[in-house]
Formats: structure tokens, sequence, C-alpha cells
């Protein structure tokens, strides 16, 4: 598991972490079963607050990308492919939406954005 | 209890006080005003309250798990125990002094008998009670109530032996004639209750104090 | 683990308004205010050491009125870096502590020596500034403390002797049995490890709650001068003008579409500034 946090950055950590181990989960780099590290032991790794930490699985919970067992700890969730798809998409689709504002702020219609994603992509 | 008086012995205390003490030798001196020999004990004890003062011993007694009257009450120990301390090693000078060196008696002041201890243990009474409630106002401020505490030592000595001497009971309490020593010890006894009395009075009034201090 | 219900004390000049808080177990929960703004004496008044005009302090389950004695057996604090008998061996004036403390740990106090690098030979005015807040903590964990209280811990320390501290205040809470609360007015140390925060101003509670939610529900604006309308002005928490522009804090609630400004995500820092400008003040 790979983590790099940007303190300076505007997006809080939780998301930050949020983003970088639901991404992790979707391309498999951590499979199905992944015991991920405990909150406490996470917080103090990574120099940030325990809250922190326990945000960021409690919204990886929420989304079904990580289940926990009492006493256990946390482990990421069986997915088939179908679902693993699915997960990908919602998450580039939440990551389109972040930025939509700000193309239509610019003007920039649907169809020249289109066209600037196949240009670009 | 017995950890706060251990703290004051080992921290408070310096260990220059088991020699000072020794200074209760001045008894022997023929002529000589013995209560100054007796003194000593205050000086270290004002050495090492001050000393303790620079220590920041108020920050260290602020950090332990003590109730503030057992604070005070071990202050007091500390007190008593130099006090008793110094009396203890003047009681063989002062035998010296009666009965083999200083025969004719003391021409400046009492002889070193039971009156003179009596009197020792009122003094000490006094000091104790203006010192100890007047420190305890702060908990670590010990100059001017020491000075106060000394001047007034002095002053009541003073009257104390004018007393005796001019009173037409001097034969009885002055001097070690044997008939009168009944006399003297009763001076003795007094001098020990007002002494007990006294600093009981001082603990009292200090726990008060110190209660309302902000540490 | 710590419970303060409606904490007041009166001094001539100053007064502590009716702080309550409570501090959850397993936690570092950082205590913030300007100079002046009450940290120092809400602590005492926790510890008994200024006596409360009123109000109920609680330490794990015992009320401090009662039991005061049994419970700072069972806490550490530290309302300064350690400077008492500084002319003595670390180790005599230890050798007098630790007989106060049933819980005494000795072989985690050695362990807490050699972590810190700290030698009972060594006179207490021998060591750093840094070195004399470690002894302190060291103390406190020798004795099995389940809360830490620290005043003012890390001011006087450079920055690396500021890291580590706060590394052990981490190693300190990771287990989720032991909570540590500390003051400070570097804010920037709480950035990097308090879960909660606690911000008092003129002896009066501000805010009290998760360091992520006070740091996301706020937001540092700043604009073109004739940006800061009317209406935004009332809605800001405080502001800074200049010739040119203004800065502001606001609730994150409070911004509206057309307000032309640029959000930023504030720091701690610009949280208690700004505080300090509110509008009522």
């Amino acid at each position: 598991m790979d983590i790099v946090i940007s303190s300076k950055s505007d997006k809080p950590i939780s998301l930050q972490l949020y983003e970088q181990i639901s991404s992790q989960i979707a391309v498999g780099d951590l499979y199905p079963g992944y015991s991920l590290p405990s909150v406490r032991s996470l917080a103090r790794e990574l120099g940030i607050g325990i809250v922190t930490v326990q945000r960021a699985y409690e919204m990886l919970e929420a989304e079904q990308f990580i289940y926990s067992k009492q006493g256990k700890g946390s482990f990421v969730c069986q997915f088939d492919n179908k679902e693993l798809d699915e997960t990908k998409k919602r998450l580039a689709a939440k990551k389109l939406k972040e930025n939509i504002p700000y193309y239509k702020n610019l003007g920039i219609s649907l169809e020249q954005l289109t066209q600037l994603l196949k240009r670009e992509y | 209890m017995k950890n706060i008086i251990y703290k004051e012995l080992k921290l408070v205390i310096i260990p220059a006080t088991y020699l000072i003490v020794l200074l209760a030798a001045l008894i022997m001196i023929p002529n000589y005003p013995y209560l100054v020999g007796m003194s000593y004990c205050f000086l270290a004890l004002f050495i090492s309250f001050s000393t303790a003062q620079t220590n920041k011993d108020n920050e260290f007694t602020a950090s332990l798990p003590v109730p503030r009257k057992n604070i005070v009450l071990a202050k007091h120990v500390s007190f008593i125990t130099v006090e008793l301390l110094q009396i203890a090693v003047a009681i063989p000078f002062a035998l010296l002094s009666t009965l083999l060196i200083n025969k004719n008696g003391n021409l400046v002041g009492l002889d070193a008998n039971f009156t003179f201890f009596g009197v020792t243990f009122l003094c000490f009474g006094v000091i104790n009670i203006i010192v100890l409630p007047w420190f305890f106002r702060t908990g670590y401020k010990i100059g001017i109530p020491f000075l106060t505490a000394i001047f007034t030592y002095v002053i009541l000595y003073v009257c104390v032996e004018l007393a005796v001497q001019l009173s037409p009971l001097k034969a009885m309490l002055d001097g070690t004639a044997a008939q009168y020593i009944p006399y003297r010890i009763a001076v003795l006894f007094s001098g020990i209750a007002v002494y007990c009395a006294l600093t009981f009075i001082s603990y009292k009034r200090s726990v008060k104090n110190f209660e309302k201090v902000n540490l | 683990m710590l419970k303060v219900e409606n904490l007041c004390k009166n001094y001539e000049y100053f007064s502590i308004k009716n702080v309550s808080f409570e501090l959850p177990k397993g936690y570092i929960t950082g205590f913030i205010g300007a100079n002046g703004a009450g940290k120092t004496t809400t602590l005492k008044s926790i510890l008994n050491l200024v006596h409360p005009d009123s109000g109920k302090i609680t330490i794990a389950g015992k009320d401090m009125g009662v039991d005061e004695i049994a419970i700072k057996r069972e806490i550490g604090f530290m309302l300064g870096p350690v400077d008492y008998y500084a002319k003595s061996r670390i180790g005599k004036t230890v050798g007098v502590y630790k007989r106060f403390f049933p819980n005494w740990d000795e072989q985690a106090y050695k362990n807490y020596l050699d972590k810190f690098s700290l030698n009972e030979n060594k006179k207490i005015c021998e060591l750093s500034a840094g070195m004399k807040v470690k002894l302190g903590v060291a103390l406190a964990l020798s004795q099995n403390a389940k809360l830490l209280i620290l005043d003012e811990p890390t001011s006087g320390l450079d920055p690396v002797a500021r890291d580590e501290l706060l590394d052990v205040f981490r190693e300190i809470v990771e287990s989720g049995e032991r909570s540590v609360l500390f003051s400070t007015h570097i804010t920037s140390d709480l950035e990097k490890c308090a879960d909660f925060i606690i911000f008092i101003r003129n002896g009066e509670l501000i805010l009290n709650s998760a360091k992520d939610d006070i740091m996301e529900s706020h937001l540092l604006i700043s604009g073109r001068k004739d940006a800061l309308t009317q209406s935004l002005k009332e809605r800001v928490i405080g502001f800074k003008e200049t010739a040119y522009n203004f800065t502001a804090l606001i609730k994150t609630d409070n911004i509206i579409a057309d307000d032309e400004v640029i959000k930023e995500k504030p720091n701690l820092e610009d949280i208690m500034v700004y505080y300090n400008k509110e509008k009522s003040l």
C-alpha cells in the first residue's frame, strides 16, 4: 500500500487517504481480503490524526471498499469483475464531477469538452 | 505522608545543617549569651528554605500527589526536627558548660540550665508561629517572614533575660542550685508546652493560608 | 477520560467562564488560545492547583474534588519543563519523586531514559530545553499515567525536538489506552498530531470538536475590497482589511455563490487569528 499525504493541499487529508486507498483497491494493488493496517498504527506511521484515518476508513466502508471485523481489523472487500468495473467508473465519475464547475465557468460546452478529452486522453 | 517528609529531609534540608547545629558548642564559652548558640539551627533552616526557593521546590512539590495539609505538615516536621536536633546537640555542651567549665555561672545571662532550655522552647515556638503561617501565604517566599521572626526572637529573648535577671525569682530560676531544680523544671515544661501549642496553632493557620494559594 | 463541567474561576482582571469539555480516551487533544486566554489557569484548575470557584472535574470516573490524590497518582502532568532542583543529579530528584507513585514502573523509566538519551547522572541544569521536556514526559509515562496533561510542552523547542516530541505523543496514544491533553500556541504542532481541538479565548470556550471538522467547517476567503459587502461582513467570523484587499474567515456553510472571493483551506493559526478578530470583540 502506498500513501502520499500532502498537508499543503486544499483537499482534506482524510479525503486524500480515501482516494488513494480506493484507487489502489480498484486497480487491484490491494486485493480482496487484504488486511489494512489498524487506524491507530496508520495514523502513527503517517504522522496524522487518528480521527483523520478513522474518517477515511469510514468513507471506504460506506462505499463498500473495505469491511471491518470487530477486533480483527479492516479488510478489502471481495469484488467480482463486474463490480470492480462499476467501482472504477464510480471513482472516475466522482473525479470528473469535481472539475465540471471549472469547465462550466470557462464556458466550455459539453461537445468541446468531449473533443478535448478525446484529444488529451 | 512519610514520602513527603523524606522529600523534605532529603532535598530541602541542606546536609550542612547537621554540622551547623554543632555550633551549640558556643554554650561552653564563659559569660556568653547562650541563646546565640541555639540560634544556628535557624541559619540552617533559612539557608535550606532559600535554597529550596531557588530550586523551585514549590514547583516540584506541586507536581507530587500530596494533599496540601501534608505539605504543610512536612515543612513543620522539618522545622521541629532541626530545632529538636539543635536542642539535643546542646544538652551535652550545656552539661559540660555548667558542671565543668562555667561553674561560677554566666555573668551575661541565664546559665545553661533547665530554665534556659524552657526559654529556648518558648522562643522557638514564637519563631515557628511567625515564619511558617507567613511562608504558607505563598508557599515559597521565606525572606521577610524569617527576618521578622528572628528580629522578634532576639527582642523576646532580651526581654525574657531582663525579666529573669531583674526579677526577685532570679535566684530560683538562674544558676544551678539544687534546691530550686523543681522550679526550673517547671519552667522547662511550661516552655515545652508553649512550644507545642504555638507550633500546633502555626500548623492550623498554615493549612488555612496554604489552602487559599494558587500554586 | 477527563470531563470538565462548568469550570469558573474569577480573578480581578480575568476569569474563566463556564468552560466545559470532555476528553475521549485514546486521543490527542490540543488546547489552544492566545497568550493570556486562560490555558494555564484552566489546566491548573483541572489539577486543583488553582481552586476553581465552581465546576466539576472528573477524571477516569473519579471526582477531583473528592479523590484529588488518587487521581494525581494515576495521571501525569507537566506545567513546564522540569527545572526544579536543577543543580542536583537527575537520579537524586527522581529517586525522591518516584516514591510518591505506587504504579511507578522502573523498567519503563529506564527505557524512556534510553529512548530520550537522558543520563541519570547529569544535572537537570545541564539539559537542553527539549531534554527537560522529555524528562518531564518520561516521568509522567513511567508512573503509568493513563492521562497526560502538558502545558506548552513544545514551546521553546526547536523544530527537530518538537517533531520528536510529537512522535512520542503519537506513540503514547497508539494503543488507545492513553490520552494526551496539551496546550500550545504553536498550532502547526496540532495540525500534525491532534485529533481534537479545544480553543479558548478570553476565558471562554470557542471551539471544541474534532480537528478535521474544525478545519473543514471553516474557509479562509480573500478578495477585492468591494467584494466585502455588508452581507458578507455579517456572515464572516472575523476579517482583515487593507487598502487593496481583504481576507476573512467564514464558516463553510455561510458562504454563498454570489461571493466573489478566493477560497482556501485555513490552518489552525488562521482560525485562531480570525476568531480573535471577531466582530463582537
